[in-house]
């Protein structure tokens, strides 16, 4: 057995199948079967991103230490990151904790991706291939091709630059949704040292930029995907470390664009976290620090 | 984990999305299998990158012309087989970039383009020639019948389906067969476009219905795994007759020897009585038994010589009569998987693989002839 036949076996066809059922069962709207199978995955998810939120919220929680110690190892960059790493393992955090969920997630995307394409093939070889994914249980769906693929008029097969027209919504959807998720994850666990931070904040506009990019290629229903997915993250993420990292449009600016979550005066780690502007312009670096100053002198004109 | 640690780390996670998703965007390929045609002392192969049709000798595999549409061709092209009729060549051809679809007359020695006529959408399946008409689906659904003198559709049509036509139009007494994606078998008058009778099965059929010598029952597959018998004349189901495979039916039926042959993705060639359905012993043939992988045979069966011919999906070309089996490979190991339908002609059988090579074997022994390669896939 190949790596493809191994792919095929334990990634696609049980994605597949399951979003043939989820077809059946809702009535033959495949856009139905995509939502629920998004949520079906998030739960089963959950037991892997929960700790990676929590995480995040205990990285807010340590926001004034790290700012402390940053303050007393600001000349010895080594045992700053001693110390930090210490501070991270005693709080519970795992600094790279974000990146698991994203790395399980990936055959995910590819996985449904495959899927959609073959479900909805509209060419003879995709058809070809589909037949042979079918579990033999689930045999009553060959009765049912061609799936109906359509959503308000759309093609979720197809891709937005294939579609055209207000599909361009779709990418810039998945980017928006991917970014209110990336800064609410990030504004609660910004801290660091300049460069793991300012990574951070490159992070916060070049993964949205970039799902966003990709969904300009990829099938409508694979941004359906994401922007329900995203959205769950959302609403999961508010429930662990608060709402506020929803207000983005409090403090717009652009380090906030690039990250600054943390850098804002209405997030979500600022309030939650009491010592925000502090904490969060240290984990912004020495620009968002400035920064943070400036708004501060300027609040206090305002009074 | 260190600074340096954590940043590598990072890279590395966005050079892997970066790959990654990369590689699901890729841009499409033609989904399709290639065409091949034989007739007036020619090969017509759909194949090469680009495609373009190729016209071969039938008995060396020279390559004489080719064809393809006038005008820039930079986007992705997709075709139907070719069909011969009077003294034109015929092929639907379809670009993804400037969305030209449409039919093409072309001469079938010189390759030379005499004439076109538009459609809304690819045109997939071979269209047919009868009595100075063309007759064609495409992937919107609609069929159309193509005046050759006149060059233009025939008035009365398009006749629109509700779903994409994959089969190749039926044309014999006076109508026009066509089996759809959207589950229906419609019967249509061949001067009018008229529908005259429509029959809604339980699976959708990418496969031209066939009628028996008789000219009152049609037989046509589904994708839902069974064999149809209808009434030509109302569309009507044969009673009592039934059978299912145990995967999709793609290919159109042969019938021979007094029985209905018909392949399924199930890897098998079943020979059933046309009466009823039943399975000839010792039928089904299984040629996953033979090749120890699981066979997909989507290729219609072929006679030839008293055999009936099966390319399988894993390119095994195999020679199948009631008492014996035998092999047709001429190496032996499938080079590349088969989905077109072998043509048989003046005892030879030609096959065309999934990577465009054309092979010519003899019917006796299946022994190699001549096989043509496009430039690319040489």
């Amino acid at each position: 057995m190949g790596i493809t036949d191994i792919w095929t076996v334990l990634i696609l066809r049980p994605m597949l199948n399951a979003l043939l059922g989820l077809y059946t069962v809702l009535g033959g709207q495949f856009w139905l079967a995509i939502i629920f199978f998004t949520v079906i995955v998030r739960v089963i998810m959950t037991p892997l991103m929960l700790p990676q939120q929590r995480s995040a919220k205990k990285m807010q929680e340590v926001q004034p230490r790290l700012q402390e110690l940053q303050k007393k190892y600001a000349k010895d960059k080594e045992k700053l990151a001693q110390e930090q790493m210490k501070l991270y393992k005693e709080a519970g955090v795992n600094p790279m904790g974000g990146c698991l969920p994203m790395v399980i997630q990936f055959p995910i995307w590819i996985g449904l991706y495959q899927s959609i394409i073959q479900a909805l093939g509209h060419q003879p070889l995709q058809l070809l291939n589909l037949s042979q994914n079918i579990y033999p249980f689930m045999e009553s769906i060959s009765a049912q091709i061609p799936l109906n693929r359509y959503f308000l008029g759309m093609d979720l097969s197809l891709t937005p630059q294939q579609l055209g027209g207000l599909t361009y919504a779709l990418p810039v959807l998945v980017a928006f949704t991917s970014w209110l998720q990336t800064k609410m994850t990030t504004a609660t666990s910004s801290g660091g040292d300049g460069q793991a931070a300012s990574m951070n904040q490159s992070m916060t506009l070049m993964m949205p930029l970039m799902m966003g990019f990709f969904s300009l290629s990829f099938s409508t229903g694979l941004s359906f995907y994401f922007i329900v997915s995203n959205i769950i993250g959302l609403i999961t993420q508010g429930f662990i470390s608060g709402w506020e990292g929803l207000l983005f449009w409090k403090d717009m600016s652009l380090s906030s664009l690039f990250g600054g979550g943390g850098a804002s005066k209405g997030s979500a780690s600022q309030k939650a976290g009491n010592t925000s502007s502090q904490a969060t312009s240290a984990g912004s670096g020495k620009g968002s620090q400035s920064g943070s100053k400036k708004r501060k002198k300027k609040r206090r004109r305002k009074r | 984990m260190t600074r340096r640690g954590r940043i590598i780390g990072a890279g590395l996670l966005l050079l892997l999305v970066v790959v990654m998703l990369s590689a699901c965007g890729a841009q499409p390929v033609a989904q399709n299998w290639p065409g091949l045609t034989v007739g007036g002392g020619r090969v017509y192969v759909i194949s090469g990158a680009p495609q373009q049709v190729y016209i071969l000798d039938d008995q060396t595999g020279d390559e004489l012309a080719t064809f393809v549409p006038s005008g820039e061709q930079a986007g992705l092209p997709y075709w139907s087989p070719v069909e011969l009729g009077g003294d034109l060549a015929f092929v639907g051809f379809a670009e993804s970039q400037s969305g030209t679809a449409g039919l093409y007359a072309f001469d079938p020695e010189t390759g030379q383009e005499m004439w076109n006529v538009p459609a809304d959408d690819l045109i997939l399946p071979a269209p047919t020639y009868a009595e100075g008409v063309v007759y064609f689906g495409d992937s919107t659904g609609k069929v159309y019948a193509v005046d050759v003198e006149g060059q233009r559709v025939k008035s009365g049509w398009p006749f629109q389906a509700e779903e994409a036509i994959w089969a190749s139009p039926l044309v014999t007494g006076g109508r026009v067969y066509v089996a759809s994606m959207d589950h229906s078998v419609y019967a249509l008058d061949a001067e009018s476009g008229q529908e005259l009778w429509r029959t809604e099965l339980g699976g959708a059929m990418a496969a031209k219905p066939v009628v028996d010598t008789s000219g009152q029952t049609l037989y046509v597959g589904s994708f839902n795994g069974r064999l149809y018998a209808l009434r030509a004349d109302s569309g009507e189901q044969v009673e009592g007759f039934d059978f299912k495979a145990e995967n999709w039916i793609w290919s159109e039926v042969l019938l021979a020897n007094d029985q209905i042959y018909v392949t399924s993705l199930d890897g098998r060639l079943y020979a059933l009585d046309p009466a009823n359905g039943n399975v000839v012993p010792p039928y089904p043939y299984d040629s996953s038994e033979v090749s120890g992988t699981n066979e997909q045979i989507r290729a219609s069966p072929a006679e030839a010589g008293g055999y009936i011919i099966v390319a399988a999906g894993s390119g095994r070309v195999i020679a199948v009569d009631n008492a014996q089996r035998q092999w047709y490979w001429p190496s032996g190991i499938p080079q590349s998987a088969v989905y077109t339908t072998p043509v048989v002609s003046n005892g030879w059988v030609y096959v065309v693989l999934m990577d465009g090579q054309v092979q010519a074997l003899d019917s006796e022994d299946g022994g190699l002839q001549w096989s043509f390669s496009p430039p690319e896939s040489q």
